[in-house]
């Protein structure tokens, strides 16, 4: 499983824009982008959701 | 339906909903909420995965590849709103391999509009302004208000792009009313497809049944209240496309009230309304709903035929 993390301009903070589900970084990637089309983003990151560590929860 | 352990009571729920937090996880829910919101994304996921083959079988009628494209990537899009909604039954512990690619066709949960064939581009444009507008119309109402964090998040981007779809089949059906030909097939497709997307939004209140849908937030309208929303603006595009359709505004009440026997019956096969036969009760359109339409099972194949067919290709190397 894959966060999603994506910028429409360069002054702007990376926002978690949605998840994928792939076996693999690369496809991971096809699949965000496809899926994820809606603007013309100057940058999208993707985190493994494994790697997430928790530090507050309300 | 398999689903994660909840980790909280319905008093825990909406004391939680009271202080004004969203549901993020499945440790906050309990059973009750846990089944209610699997059962509105699977609607929602549903919906969007099925409309894309419907879409398809239109979109092939195309008047030009500009339309073509601007259809396809309509279709593009419901994939990915139906990608998101079952990604996040999936965080909810649903295989949704099998809910996809398993199911048999008569149980999954999308609107009986999408079991009726659009067979050319003036009723895919129809679709749109009609369909995408229901789609909008009930996405924007869990937008503003249901209270699973993780939807209502997703759902910005959905929306936008539901707004794109409905605004497609306005521009498009506008170019077509220009010429009596093009206005009469509007009509055509209009006299069944309209009451079709008024059924879409389910039994009237005072027969409703899942009270947790308001109970928990999910939604914030109930089915009567969508209804009009949607007619609010779906009769006045009517209007002014020089369309009849069976509902207008009652001035001493300011809602929309439907000028014809409803529920009815629907000759599926010639797709027209059996109106002469007078008023039907909800539960014979219960019941032709779970039967479902006549496209029911060639859509599912289309969306299950692909992995069985890789799984084959794989098990042969």
């Amino acid at each position: 499983m894959w966060e999603v993390y994506a910028r429409r301009k360069f002054e702007e903070p990376l926002a978690h824009v949605g998840t994928v589900a792939a076996d693999d970084p690369h496809l991971a990637t096809v699949y965000a982008r496809t899926i994820f089309n809606e603007f013309t983003w100057v940058e999208m990151v993707l985190y493994p959701r494994p790697s997430s560590v928790t530090a507050i929860k309300t | 339906m398999a689903a994660a352990v909840t980790g909280a009571s319905d008093a825990d729920v909406l004391d939680r909903i009271r202080d004004g937090k969203l549901i993020e996880t499945v440790d906050q829910m309990s059973d009750a909420y846990l089944e209610g919101i699997i059962r509105i994304l699977t609607v929602s996921a549903d919906t969007e995965l099925i409309s894309a083959p419907a879409y398809y079988n239109a979109a092939r009628h195309a008047p030009s590849l500009n339309a073509f494209g601007s259809a396809t990537a309509i279709i593009q899009d419901e994939l990915g709103h139906a990608h998101i909604a079952y990604r996040l039954m999936r965080d909810l512990g649903v295989d949704t391999e099998e809910v996809i690619y398993e199911r048999a066709p008569a149980r999954f949960k999308y609107p009986y509009a999408f079991d009726v064939a659009l067979d050319s581009w003036v009723e895919l444009v129809v679709a749109n302004a009609f369909y995408d507008r229901a789609g909008f119309t009930l996405l924007g109402d869990v937008f503003r208000t249901t209270t699973f964090g993780p939807w209502k998040r997703a759902l910005v981007k959905v929306d936008k792009e539901e707004t794109f779809h409905l605004r497609h089949g306005e521009n498009w059906c506008r170019k077509i009313a220009q010429s009596a030909e093009g206005r009469d097939e509007l009509q055509r497709a209009v006299d069944w497809m309209f009451l079709l997307t008024i059924e879409w939004f389910g039994l009237p209140d005072d027969l409703k049944r899942h009270g947790e849908q308001l109970n928990f937030g999910f939604k914030g309208q109930s089915n009567d209240e969508l209804r009009q929303t949607w007619m609010s603006t779906a009769v006045p595009l009517a209007k002014e496309l020089g369309l009849e359709v069976p509902a207008r505004l009652d001035e001493t009440s300011g809602k929309y009230v439907i000028d014809c026997p409803f529920p009815a019956q629907f000759d599926v096969e010639n797709k027209r309304w059996l109106l002469g036969e007078g008023a039907i009760s909800w539960d014979g359109v219960l019941s032709r709903w779970k039967d479902r339409g006549p496209m029911n099972e060639q859509y599912v194949e289309t969306i299950q035929r692909g992995k069985r067919g890789l799984e084959q290709l794989i098990a042969q190397a």
